[in-house]
């Protein structure tokens, strides 16, 4: 049974692409996010403040905290996605997670009722980006760990999904004018959450079958 | 090798046994590149590594052959992955390891869903059915079952005569465990019908 197994495989086997290494994989899913940004930033401004958030610690802190865990959670990812690495590849974004959500944490103002507060065309705007951004960065990172042998689904999938959320997160930073904690904190954790608990999702189908 | 061993990075291997890692390294680089002779002797090779392990790790050795075989399979749709400037072992185990966690896991829902067919051992309705044999003999019965369909015969002879249990009927014959129920089912209605005269 095993011999002809064995006899019906080499049958099949076919010369192979070898994969590339994790970390050239996740440059390239993060080329592709920034060219994403780059052609958003056609059609939509910076929010008009950016000169003076670029001064400002807690919104570096947030933005840049949630650019690295993008960078970091898709590095673990894609390690993930090749057997044999360690699960402690899990913990690479860990720090930068705990700043983001850290400086998220540290707003007071809960709702925003002047000049900065979000009609209902602003939250549709920002939903519009979270869609655009997240979605076509969503189905990449999803075919790339595809494309890889992923053994740990949930993981895996929960690593791919907030690396995604980093980079929406960071553009509704830049885009967007956000100030109430609350839009904040949706804009951050609450994507966060969003796009890893749909990686968890998907995370059967990224589980590496059998035979393909 | 255990699952918590972490194979190929022990520092007091001995040296045939890192030439023997070294040459599985190097012959799936070459089945990579579409060799076939180096692919099969891999393979023939990975299959005593493997049956070690996840002989371990599973005390049914057609569950152990089964999970053998299934980790071939992943071996070859994920042979791409395999960098060869890594050590060998860790990948393999790794998919062994899946593979033997997915079997564990398997088993514990089906035998969560299993009904055991003892229950269903006083089958008959009337009592001297359950309690004697009645007016038939042995060997009625044995033409009874002869004269069943193929798989409730197979179905009633494994799990009633030789009484095996379902997983093991089941890997013997080949028949899945929800068919075995059934045919066992419509076995003794059809016997019944046949030996009491009741209706099918």
């Amino acid at each position: 049974m095993t011999t002809a197994l064995i006899e019906s495989l080499v049958a099949v086997a076919v010369p192979v692409r070898r994969l590339p290494p994790p970390w050239l994989r996740a440059l390239q899913w993060l080329g592709f996010a920034a060219a994403m940004l780059a052609v958003f930033s056609l059609s939509h401004s910076f929010r008009y403040n950016i000169e003076h958030c670029l001064r400002a610690p807690l919104w570096l802190a947030m933005c840049v905290g949630a650019a690295m865990t993008a960078v970091l959670a898709a590095v673990a990812a894609l390690e993930l996605g090749v057997p044999g690495r360690s699960r402690r590849w899990a913990l690479l974004p860990m720090p930068t997670l705990a700043v983001w959500l850290c400086a998220v944490a540290t707003r007071d103002t809960w709702i925003d009722t002047g000049r900065d507060a979000l009609g209902w065309s602003g939250i549709a705007d920002c939903l519009a980006t979270v869609v655009l951004i997240g979605v076509p960065l969503g189905i990449a990172m999803a075919i790339m760990l595809r494309r890889a042998a992923v053994l740990q689904p949930a993981l895996t999938a929960a690593l791919g999904g907030v690396a995604v959320a980093g980079v929406v997160s960071a553009a509704l930073h830049v885009f967007h004018p956000l100030h109430a904690t609350l839009w904040i904190l949706l804009s951050n954790a609450g994507i966060a959450a969003l796009f890893a608990g749909l990686g968890v999702l998907i995370a059967p189908r990224l589980l590496v079958p059998a035979a393909r | 090798m255990s699952v918590r061993s972490r194979p190929g990075q022990g520092s007091a291997r001995p040296l045939h046994e890192v030439s023997a890692v070294a040459e599985l390294a190097r012959l799936i680089g070459a089945a990579q590149a579409g060799d076939r002779d180096a692919y099969r002797t891999l393979l023939k090779r990975l299959v005593p590594l493997l049956r070690r392990f996840i002989g371990r790790q599973l005390r049914n050795p057609s569950d152990a052959d089964e999970v053998v075989q299934e980790t071939l399979l992943t071996v070859h749709t994920a042979r791409h992955t395999y960098d060869p400037a890594r050590p060998f072992l860790p990948w393999l185990i790794a998919i062994a390891r899946r593979r033997v966690i997915d079997r564990i896991r398997k088993q514990q829902r089906t035998s969560a869903q299993e009904v055991d067919l003892a229950a269903y051992a006083e089958t008959f309705s009337t009592d001297p059915a359950n309690l004697s044999e009645g007016d038939w003999s042995p060997r009625a019965l044995q033409e009874a079952i002869d004269a069943l369909p193929e798989v409730q015969r197979q179905a009633i002879t494994m799990l009633k005569l030789k009484e095996m249990s379902l997983k093991e009927a089941s890997g013997a014959s080949g028949i899945t465990v929800a068919t075995l129920k059934v045919a066992t089912h419509r076995a003794i209605k059809r016997l019944r019908a046949r030996l009491l005269g009741g209706s099918a």
